[in-house]
This record gives C-alpha cells, structure tokens and sequence, in this order.
C-alpha cells in the first residue's frame, strides 16, 4: 500500500467486503442526490463499477445504481490538486487509493460540478484506457473563442511549446487514469516528499513517457467553484505552471517542436456573446493603469525591448489595440524567469500579471470579433507556433540569465 | 617678583604637561582599540560577505518581498547587513578605547550605554521589519488595487506605507524613550490625519462605487456578471 495512505479503516473495510472492480469513478465535488441521478448499472457492460463519493455531501440510497457499489470517502484537505485558497483545485488522493485498493483497472476522477457528466461521458474518458492502453485521459471543452482564455493564452500553447504536446486542456480537472498511472501517482515523490497526484499531473505522464490521449466531450468548461477572482485565480494556476518549469527543466530542455495527441470524438462549439465595448475599454483601461503604476514591478521581470512594445501598446486607441503574438509570449516566459529567479515576491509578481493577460485579451477579442470558428482555431495555431520559435529565447535566458538580456 | 611668576608659570606647565601626559596612555589605548577593532570589522565584515553572497542572501530576501525597487536604494541587503555588523564591531572597539582613559567616569557612562543598548536594539529591529513590512504592504495594496481597475491606486499604496511607516517611527521612538507623551499625541494626530485623508479620498472618489457595493451586499441589486468572456 501507498506510503501517502489516508483512507479510514472503516473505509477500507467496506472497499474489502467489496473486492475487485475493473472501472473507479470518483466524484470529489458531488454534494447532493441531485448530482448522481445520471448514474445507472448500464454502462460499461461487462465491468463492474464502483462510485466513490465524499462524506461532506448526503447519503446516496438504493436507486438505478447498486448501493453495494457505492463508497463514501472523507476528503483529506491538504491533498488538493492545484490547491490555493480561491477554490481552484481537484482532489485525486481518496479515489486513486480506493482504486488501487480494488485493483481497478481504469480510474475516472470527475472533480467538476458532477450534473455535468454522465455515464456515457465517463465511458467516453475510459475507453482508451480500457481498450487501447492509453494511460491518462484529458477531456476537450466545448470549444469558444472567448472561453478557456487563460488555457488558451498561456497554458495549452506553453505547454505545447515546451513539452512537445498538443493537449487541449493540460490543466483539467477531470481526467482518466490507467491502474499503472494511478500507481505511480501514489508513490511519494523523492523530490518533494508529496504524493505525485498533488504535482501537475499532465507534465507528470508526459515527462514520464506515458502515452496520454484526449476526448472531445459535449460540455463546456468547468468554472471554478468558489471564486471568481481572476487575480487569485491566475496567481495559483501560473504558479504550478512555473514551478513545474523549474522541476521539469531537464525535460523540456531537451525537446523541441511539438507532436499531437491521439484523439476520440469531437468536442461541441459553443456560441459567444457579443462583446461588449465596456468590457474592453475596462480591460484596456486597466492595462494602461498597469502601464503607470506597476512598470517597476515588470521592469523586474521584463525586458527592456518588452517595456518598450508594451509602452506602444498604451498609447494605441482601442480599435487599434493589439498586442503582437511575439510581444504577449516573451511577456509570459520572462515571468517565468523572473518567477525562477525570485526576482520579488512570487505572489506579488503573478499578480502584477494580470494587467498584461487582459491587454492580451481585449487584442485577441478586438482581432476575433467577425471571426469564424476556422479563423479562431488558425489565430489560436499561430500563437502556438509562436510560443515554440521563441522558446530558443526562454532557453537562453534560462541557462544565462545575467549575459542573455535583449 | 619675576622669579615668583616665572616659577608659577613653570609648575603650571609641567602640571598641564603632566597631565597631558597621563592622557596619552588613554589615547593611545584609543587609537589601538579603534585600530584593532576596525581590522577585526573589516575581517568579519570581509567573510560575511562572501558568506552572504554564497547563500544568495539578496536574492532571497527580495523573494521574500522585503525589497524596494531596482533604483530606490543604491545599497543591497548584504551590503547593509555587513555594514551593521561592522559598525557595531568598531562601536564597542570605541567604548574599550574610552574605558582606557577614565575608569571611573567611563565605566558609568559605558554601564549606561549598555543599559540603554536593548531599547536601541529593540528600534532598530522594530524599524526594519516595520520598513519591510511597510514596502511589502504597499505593494501588496498597489497590485491589488491596479487589478481592481481602481485609478488611485497609487494613492492607496503611499497611504498604506505611510501608516506602516508613521506606526512604526512611534513605536521605535517610544522604545528609545525619546519624546515621552509627544510622541504619542503626535503620532495619534499623524495617523488620524492619514486616516482621514484617506477616508476622504476613497470616499468622495468612488462614492458611486462603494454604494453600488453596498446595495449588491444588501441584495437590492443583482451582481454584474458577465458570461462575455471565461478566463476559466
């Protein structure tokens, strides 16, 4: 057994008196009857199922789903995946310990609102895990042009450039585990000292050679459940994702060019709403307030060429506002060197980030206002691939910060 | 007559000489100590240095946000440290140099500087982690603010270091017991003053905004959301 086990005895008694199952469902978030009512014993035929929910929501009694097959956890609190004190987290630990327990040989760890899924949907995120080996499964959104604008902006394209894969979603919370995986996750990282499953789980398979693959679902993008505080919000995600650069370096480092990943089905489009002007004017207004009040705190971080750019950027009427791919991505890697470097207080650096991330945005909603879905999907490419020719520049300043200053 | 003069003149030499000379022992004693114990300062001050380099002192203490700005000051934390230490080293050199004139007379005046050393330590630490704390709060105070689209953040972020600054020049002055009820009175009217021209401020500058914030938390109003664009 994990040297990370948290499980109560009573638990484990209960998973005992069950013995084996071949598929795992967990649903961290699940809080009432409500949440479950999609569940029943038709999918997955041939396999047995088991439902792992958590003590803090109500008791689940007999209905289309067999209460023998169904567990309840308590929640361990610090085991939160991207944890942080805004509510932006998934938890793993329970649910991989009850599957490795039941030997299971495929594990799906719903942390978004559990209405949204079904057992269909599960099914979907399993079967390449079931029947193909793959051994861990991200899910693809609906598609939007304003939505998921932070994953679009920087995590997906970042994590392209430097791992070398194409995933949609490398931060999602809802994902699909092969047993060898949810193993390995278990184990305590030497590193770290952590449980493997509270690091950054993408980086973890890809880094580890793991075949991954993903699956377009009919859903839109989770929301986070607490808080809408972009700040906070942003601070936490930017922060796993640079402190995984400074783990990860040996690997990323070495690759180059990017690959796509085996994908199943195809994920829904969903409709925008019309832009409205306020909400540029404020984000560029608030861009320009960045501009006056916090250009000690980037110069910090950036460059003195980037400083330059972002001063044009200030003086350029809204309907001209844009903010050239280039510009936006040496923004993102010298923060990610100067959160290396601890040049200031990491937190009051990612905060200090938010101004730039919606200069970005008003330029991208400006630029995709009459776009189609083609032109958004060739716009969000180009970004890509302009994260991947500058990484030669993040490389250099890595290796030599102080002599590589452009 | 003149034999008379000229011999008071002669006995009040040599006792000036005498005395003169029982003085030069102390000076001497002086200078040794200060020039031993500006050597040692150098020598330790030479070491801590390069030990203070070798753990990436600078750096960690601007990862803990502790800084100013690149500019704001010409000297780094290494710098400071190993000039605190060295002074500190050359001050008690000083104090046994003066001990060496007048054991009785600088015994008191030292055993009263040792006695008055703890409230000067207490002002200094109180003094550095109030700046600190300070520079860490404004800034804290300016992201935040910046963030909110608030546009007199920087007022904010002054008002919020000049608060920290005068709390903390109160407290180190009433350690060092300088001032006695001044102080006090002085620092209650300062920050009352800044409180209050804060208060004013924020309030007539976003009196529009703290009322539709007060009625959204009455429920009278419906938060403004937008689903126009998902950062998530």
């Amino acid at each position: 057994m994990p040297e990370t086990e948290s499980l109560p005895q009573q638990v484990k008694e209960q998973i005992e008196s069950i013995g084996r199952a071949d598929v795992v469902i967990g649903l961290p978030s699940f809080r009432t009857r409500e949440d479950l009512s999609w569940a029943s014993a038709d999918g997955f035929v041939g396999l047995n199922v088991l439902i792992a929910y958590p003590s803090s929501g109500e008791v689940l009694e007999a209905g289309a789903f067999p209460s023998e097959h169904l567990v309840r956890y308590p929640i361990s609190a610090p085991e939160r995946y991207l944890s942080g004190p805004t509510g932006v987290y998934g938890t793993f630990q329970e649910i991989l310990q009850i599957g490795q327990r039941v030997e299971s040989k495929a594990c799906c760890v719903w942390n978004s609102n559990p209405q949204g899924a079904s057992m269909e949907i599960i099914e979907q995120m399993l079967r390449p895990v079931l029947d193909q080996g793959f051994d861990l499964v991200f899910p693809i959104y609906k598609e939007a042009k304003l939505g998921a604008l932070v994953n679009s902006s920087i995590i997906c394209p970042m994590t392209r450039a430097l791992y070398g894969k194409q995933i949609h979603f490398p931060m999602a919370i809802d994902l699909g585990f092969s047993s060898s995986l949810v193993d390995r996750l278990l184990e305590t990282d030497p590193r770290t000292r952590q449980p493997r499953s509270a690091q950054w789980i993408a980086t973890e398979a890809i880094c580890t050679g793991l075949p991954v693959c993903q699956v377009g679902l009919p859903m839109d993008t989770p929301r986070p459940p607490d808080s809408t505080d972009l700040s906070s919000i942003l601070t936490i995600i930017l922060g796993r994702l640079f402190a995984d650069l400074e783990r990860n370096t040996s690997y990323w480092q070495r690759s180059s060019g990017s690959e796509l990943v085996p994908t199943f089905g195809t994920p829904g489009i969903r409709e925008d709403d019309a832009i409205a002007p306020a909400e540029l004017q404020r984000m560029i207004e608030t861009f320009q307030l960045g501009y006056r009040n916090l250009a000690e705190i980037w110069g910090v971080a950036l460059t003195p060429a980037t400083l330059v750019g972002l001063k044009r950027l200030t003086n350029l009427a809204v309907s001209q506002f844009r903010m050239a791919d280039d510009l936006w991505v040496r923004v993102v890697y010298d923060f990610a060197l100067a959160h290396r470097q601890r040049a200031i207080n990491r937190e009051h650096l990612l905060r200090a980030m938010t101004p730039l991330y919606l200069a970005w945005v008003a330029s991208y909603a400006l630029e995709m206002k009459d776009a189609s879905i083609t032109d958004f999907q060739n716009r969000l490419e180009r970004l890509a691939l302009a994260y991947e020719s500058q990484k030669p520049y993040l490389l250099s300043r890595w290796r030599w910060p102080d002599r590589f200053n452009p | 007559m003149w034999e008379q003069v000229s011999q008071a003149l002669d006995q009040s030499f040599t006792r000036v000489m005498t005395r003169i000379a029982s003085l030069l022992p102390g000076f001497l004693a002086l200078l040794v100590a200060l020039l031993v114990s500006s050597l040692i300062a150098w020598a330790i001050g030479f070491v801590l240095r390069r030990s203070l380099r070798s753990l990436d002192f600078d750096r960690k203490v601007a990862g803990w946000g502790l800084l100013g700005f690149r500019g704001e000051t010409d000297r780094s934390p290494t710098d400071w440290t190993v000039r605190i230490v060295s002074w500190s080293i050359v001050f008690v050199g000083f104090l046994v140099g003066v001990t060496a004139f007048e054991a009785t007379l600088t015994s008191l005046l030292v055993s009263q500087l040792f006695a008055y050393l703890p409230n000067l330590v207490a002002a200094v630490v109180v003094l550095l982690v109030g700046g600190a704390a300070a520079r860490f709060f404004s800034r804290s105070v300016l992201i935040g603010a910046v963030n909110l689209n608030v546009q007199y953040a920087h007022l904010l972020s002054i008002g919020m270091k000049w608060l920290i600054l005068v709390l903390t020049g109160a407290m180190a002055l009433n350690h060092l017991e300088i001032g006695g009820k001044i102080v006090d009175e002085a620092f209650a009217i300062l920050f009352g003053g800044i409180v209050l021209t804060l208060a004013l401020a924020v309030g007539l500058g976003a009196r529009d905004l703290v009322s539709r914030s007060l009625e959204r938390q009455a429920g009278r109003m419906p938060e403004e959301t937008t689903e126009t664009f998902r950062h998530f």
